[in-house]
């Protein structure tokens, strides 16, 4: 029931919007510090607006791409698939816990809390993955443990609590099996739920460095998240490259802060516009626990 | 949290029935089931190791067991006291104010009128969400960095320049400020979620007995959000012992003068590895911080479960 | 109660679940992976075979191999070998500035010559330099059957590794499956790598006798008249300002250049026990061979004091450097240098400067050089101590000690596409050199094979050698310390390190801040660790 007053609207709109500058503006000054020149760069500084618009850094970003365009296809797969494969397997075991009626209802839910505060920490995970599983330097190592997040899990169950048991009860009165409700009731019905947590997944599949950093050591596996963490820690990546100057740069100085700017925006980029799709599902999706009334 | 409700229906369905039925569901759960089975449960048993002095000619299960020895190191070293503390008060500030701004953010879009510029917000707030912690560092230096655009504005204001990354006071505010910047939108529409729940019956009676909008928010709003934002706070302080690995390893560029302040416990277990390589002491202070939390969670849980029985967790 | 008694019952049927879903999940995973599917087979089948060439005694183990090998490695591999050898499969860790775009190609040559000569194909994990340390630690953690790596004391720590049984002892294979490179080095290079007696790293042979180099590039030097050998071997902590009025000049046009200077044991005539990090060195000239605390040295404080001095006259460009964790040739390429102290001085090293900051560098020795223990252990290769094939691993490494060719081309990649050999039988770079250049010549066997490039003495290696030889061995030379007994205090002393290095080497840290950082390496168990070095080395002297 919103306030219909104009003084009170105002302050909350100034509010609202200064706050959305501060998430806008340093996107902004990583766009133009990518299109700045490296001499404006230290000779003024960064600037909101570039002084002169420079594409050098994505000439030498976007030259002889064939690695960038290979991390891209990396996270794009990864992410798609452990997308797709999670929002199927969580909305599975969030379906069983959100029945009243199940009867390991407790115990599961305490099977999945428990793995959020309680890990075996870095070194046995390794271990069981690398020399037991088998899976360092493919592309399944970089999805499966992001799988079944517990806490994606609980959120999804939360939305499902709310489909109105009558609906499932009609439905097994008319001799329909569990598959059936879940797939052909369950899915449809929880769509705003499935839509959110599938954007989270995504964010968390593209967003990922870690599981490459210790799984990966193959080039042709290496996502783009990885490879920007290498470019902030490693000389190597922009040195080993800068044997690939394109020729009309050979004589100039490597473009080291725009470079890495700009390899920023074109991680960061995809997913902003992925956005959009989701958003119609997105606070319908968000609910938390059952609020009371 | 898993609390039952109070009307669970009568069982309408014949045993023989409940049995396939409750096997239907846990198939529909198993993949879940087995991908946590196998990368967290297996994990924990090699927890072991905390009590192990590793050496590889015997390999790891026929190391020597050393007892505590492992927890002692961490300790007794100067250190200890410092990253606890860190990981600890950044953890309390980022939940108290969090969870503030974010019930504050999720009460006011609800004031909103116009349904575009709701829009609008949503998604810009949800900006900074989408931004791995590599991202946000490179903006957060494109702005404190020594070219950056913060840093220029106030040498430009007279002021003597101004160098982020070696001035050890201004950390705790800017990793909290960052913190909060990337959360807010996301929590904030959680609760926001939570809101648009309420019923509008509960709101409309409100204003028949000539509450005022604050007073609404108050007795009405509030109360009824109350349960979501227990169990986001029970959730934060499980993890008080953890803390976000990127947001303290990538945006303070690891610049050593400044570890006093942005030194947490997962940073400095990860650095310790990456320098001594010794699994066994990293792996106390892990169980440790594994232990501590689920000890928090415990006693959280047994307060709130004390003074109102019906936010508890579990 | 309830709960919990529901718990275990799910508790059993999950482990239940989970055993079936490990089979499935393994099975799943070795189809992806034919690599890890062979060697998964290997060790399941081969592990009762291996133990005894696990247990560190290895004789056992390698006796059949040996049957198979010994008689005609001695001719260093010949091509008939092969034949008689099964096919078998090398896992090698390695870090440089990888990646390189085409090496893919430049492996899958390698692995045809290899496999010609010793039947075995070589998986090549090139490693970044950043991510080696941190890969290392967990794939060696794990027990992960990896064959060889890298190992040094900068990087993949040699001694910290060895006191973990992480390493093979390499006494017998050496003399067995390598004789020749085993020959090709002085006695006292292998008595720099023997830990408790026992050699467990390969030395890739370079320069071992150490001083820093002093860099800078041709451009600045002739632009400033500055001539690189009016200072080149006179430059330690306290004649820093012998290179001032240079700096001074260059950073009057040059604002955005800064000196970078590198914090060196050499640079101190010291001869540091565990690393520059780690409290405890041994001055030069010290036939006491008194242990010391470096950062409470009256050098470490005189440096400390020239930089606090240079960042005060504005030459260090702190600002900028401080949220960096290092200086790099990144830097060096974007400008930004006036000259740069670190590394290792070598005859030709311009060369190697020159490929790493993409213009033409002059280079001098900043002091004597030494040769120490760390200098020797500077670059070498060890053996997994699981290694199924710790043989064959050897003789690739005989291999690449004796075949130049082939070394040339892991280094270089292939001839008349990477590199060209010119007329005068120089290397110069081929066309598409820019599909690989690693520029890490001192990483796969002994430097002094690799092609002299064209800029380099036609005699660089013998050079070397002689600068190897002639160089003041240190008094420590042949001893190693044990760093078990300390290691907690050793990762404290580290850490410690790490909070105030970089201040330090930038000038920005005040006395007082020093003073903090002195008193807190004490507090870190400074005095511990000295203690034991102390012990361990006046035991070493009477067992002389």
């Amino acid at each position: 029931m919103p306030l219909k007053k104009r003084a009170p609207q105002l302050i909350i709109h100034s509010v609202f919007i200064l706050f959305g500058l501060s998430c806008v503006i340093p996107l902004i000054s990583v766009l133009s510090i990518s299109f700045s020149s490296e001499v404006d760069i230290i000779q003024n500084g960064y600037r909101l607006i570039p002084h002169l618009f420079d594409f050098k850094a994505y000439a030498y970003v976007l030259y002889r791409p064939i690695q960038l365009l290979n991390a891209f296809k990396i996270s794009i797969l990864v992410s798609v698939i452990g997308t797709l494969l999670s929002v199927l397997f969580m909305a599975g075991i969030s379906y069983a816990l959100s029945r009243q009626d199940y009867r390991f209802k407790n115990g599961l839910s305490f099977f999945v809390f428990f793995t959020m505060l309680f890990n075996g920490g870095l070194v046995p995970s390794y271990i069981l993955i690398s020399n037991y599983l088998h899976l360092k330097n493919t592309l399944w190592v970089l999805i499966l443990p992001y799988l079944a997040v517990p806490w994606f899990i609980l959120l999804l169950r939360s939305f499902m609590q709310k489909i109105p048991h009558d609906i499932i009860e009609s439905c097994m009165i008319d001799g329909a099996n569990e598959f059936r409700i879940f797939y052909q009731i369950i899915l449809p019905l929880a769509k705003p739920g499935l839509a959110t947590i599938a954007l989270f997944t995504m964010l968390q599949y593209w967003n990922d460095w870690w599981l490459s950093l210790l799984y990966i050591e193959e080039e042709h596996l290496v996502p783009l998240q990885y490879m920007l963490y290498r470019m902030m820690n490693n000389i190597s990546f922009l040195t080993s490259s800068t044997n690939m100057m394109p020729p009309g740069m050979k004589n100039m100085t490597l473009p080291s802060e725009s470079a890495r700017m700009a390899m920023a925006i074109l991680a960061a980029g995809p997913m902003l516009a992925v956005f959009p799709f989701f958003q119609k599902y997105f606070v319908r999706g968000l609910t938390v626990g059952a609020i009371k009334g | 949290m898993y609390k039952t409700e109070k009307s669970v229906k009568r069982p309408f369905l014949a045993p023989s029935r409940h049995a396939k039925k409750n096997l239907q569901l846990t198939l529909l759960a198993l993949p879940a089931i087995l991908l946590i089975l196998v990368f967290a449960y297996v994990p924990m048993g090699g927890v072991f190791i905390a009590f192990k002095n590793v050496n590889y000619t015997d390999g790891i299960l026929r190391s020597p067991w050393v007892g505590f020895t492992n927890f002692k190191f961490f300790f007794t070293s100067s250190d200890a006291w410092m990253v606890i503390r860190n990981t600890l008060s950044y953890n309390i500030v980022f939940i108290a104010v969090g969870t503030f701004l974010s019930v504050v953010f999720a009460i006011l879009l609800n004031e909103i009128v116009s349904r575009r510029w709701l829009k609008t917000y949503q998604t810009v707030f949800f900006f900074p969400y989408f931004f791995s912690w590599i991202i946000v560092a490179y903006m957060a230096y494109s702005f404190i960095g020594p070219y950056g655009i913060l840093t220029s504005w106030i040498s430009q204001l007279g002021m003597e320049s101004f160098d982020f990354y070696s001035e050890t006071w201004i950390w705790p505010i800017m990793l909290t400020f960052i913190n909060i910047w990337k959360g807010l939108g996301y929590v904030s529409i959680i609760f926001y979620a939570g809101i648009i729940g309420i019923p509008q019956e509960y709101f409309e009676a409100a204003q028949m007995d000539g509450a005022s909008k604050l007073q609404a928010i108050r007795h009405v709003t509030i109360p009824l959000i109350m349960p979501l934002i227990t169990i986001m706070t029970l959730l934060s302080i499980g993890k008080i012992f953890y803390s976000d690995f990127g947001l303290f390893f990538f945006v303070p560029r690891e610049v050593g003068q400044l570890f006093p302040v942005t030194q947490v416990i997962d940073t400095y277990v990860y650095r310790m590895l990456k320098v001594s390589g010794d699994i066994g002491m990293s792996s106390a202070v892990g169980l440790f911080q594994s232990v501590m939390g689920f000890i928090v969670v415990l006693l959280s849980n047994y307060v709130v479960r004390k003074i109102d029985d019906d936010n508890k967790l579990f | 109660m309830a709960r919990t008694f529901r718990m275990t019952k799910l508790g059993l049927t999950g482990i239940i679940l989970l055993l079936v879903f490990g089979l499935f999940a393994a099975a799943c995973g070795n189809s992806n992976n034919n690599a890890g599917n062979k060697d998964a087979a290997d060790n399941s089948t081969n592990k009762a075979a291996d133990k005894p060439a696990n247990t560190g005694t290895n004789a056992g183990g390698n006796d059949a191999a040996a049957a198979n090998g010994a008689g005609t490695n001695d001719s260093g591999a010949a091509a008939g070998d092969a034949a008689d050898l099964p096919e078998v499969k090398l896992t090698w860790y390695f870090p440089g500035n990888w990646p390189q775009p085409d090496q893919d190609k430049v492996f899958a040559e390698v692995n045809k010559v290899i496999k010609e000569k010793i039947n075995a194909t070589v998986d090549f994990k090139a490693l970044p330099f950043g991510d080696y340390d941190q890969k290392m630690q967990v794939v060696i953690a794990s027990g992960e059957p990896y064959d060889l790596a890298f190992t040094a004391g900068w990087i993949n720590n040699y001694t910290q590794n060895v006191a973990k049984g992480a390493f093979l002892p390499l006494d017998d294979l050496l003399h067995k499956y390598a004789p020749q490179s085993y020959a090709s080095m002085p006695a006292s290079f292998w008595d720099a790598t023997r830990i408790k007696g026992q050699i467990y790293g390969f030395v890739n042979q370079q320069i071992s006798a150490r001083t820093p180099a002093i860099d800078v590039t041709q451009k600045l030097a002739d632009e400033y008249k500055f001539d690189i050998n009016s200072v080149g071997g006179k430059i330690t902590y306290n004649t820093l300002n012998l290179l001032e009025p240079f700096i001074q000049a260059v950073k009057a046009d040059h604002p955005e250049r800064y000196p970078s200077i590198g914090i060196d044991p050499d640079f101190f005539n010291m001869e540091a026990i565990v690393g520059i990090n780690v409290p405890g060195v041994v001055r030069f000239n010290d036939d006491t061979l008194t242990v010391v605390n470096q950062f409470d040295s009256e050098e470490f404080r005189t440096f400390a004091a020239t930089l606090r001095d240079w960042n005060a006259k504005g030459y260090m460009n702190s600002k900028e450097r401080i949220s960096k964790k290092t200086d790099d040739w990144v830097d060096a390429k974007a400008g930004k240098w006036v000259l740069s102290i670190g590394g290792a001085f070598k005859p030709g090293g311009a060369n190697l400067a020159a490929a790493l900051g993409g213009e033409p560098y002059v280079e001098a020795p900043a002091g004597t050089a030494h040769l120490t223990t760390g200098g020797i252990t500077a670059t070498m290769m060890a053996i997994n101590r699981n290694s199924k094939n710790p043989e064959r691993a050897m003789m690739l490494l005989e291999l690449l000690n004796t075949d130049k060719e082939l070394f040339n081309l892991l280094n270089f990649g292939i001839k008349d596409n990477h590199f060209k050999i010119d007329a005068d039988g120089f290397m110069v770079p081929g066309d598409n050199q820019q599909g690989y250049n690693p520029s890490v010549p001192w990483m796969f066997a002994s430097n002094f094979l690799a092609n002299v490039e064209k800029g380099m003495p036609a005699d660089v290696w013998e050079q070397t050698k002689k600068v190897n030889e002639e160089a003041l061995p240190s008094k420590l030379l042949g001893f190693t310390f044990d760093a078990e007994p300390v290691k907690g205090e050793i990762a404290k002393a580290t850490a410690v390190y790490d909070e105030y290095s970089r201040a330090i080497q930038l000038g920005v840290s005040s006395e007082d801040k020093y003073n903090t950082f002195v008193a807190k390496m004490k507090t870190a168990g400074a005095d511990k660790i000295i203690a034991e070095m102390q012990k361990q080395i006046d035991a070493w002297k009477a067992s002389k």
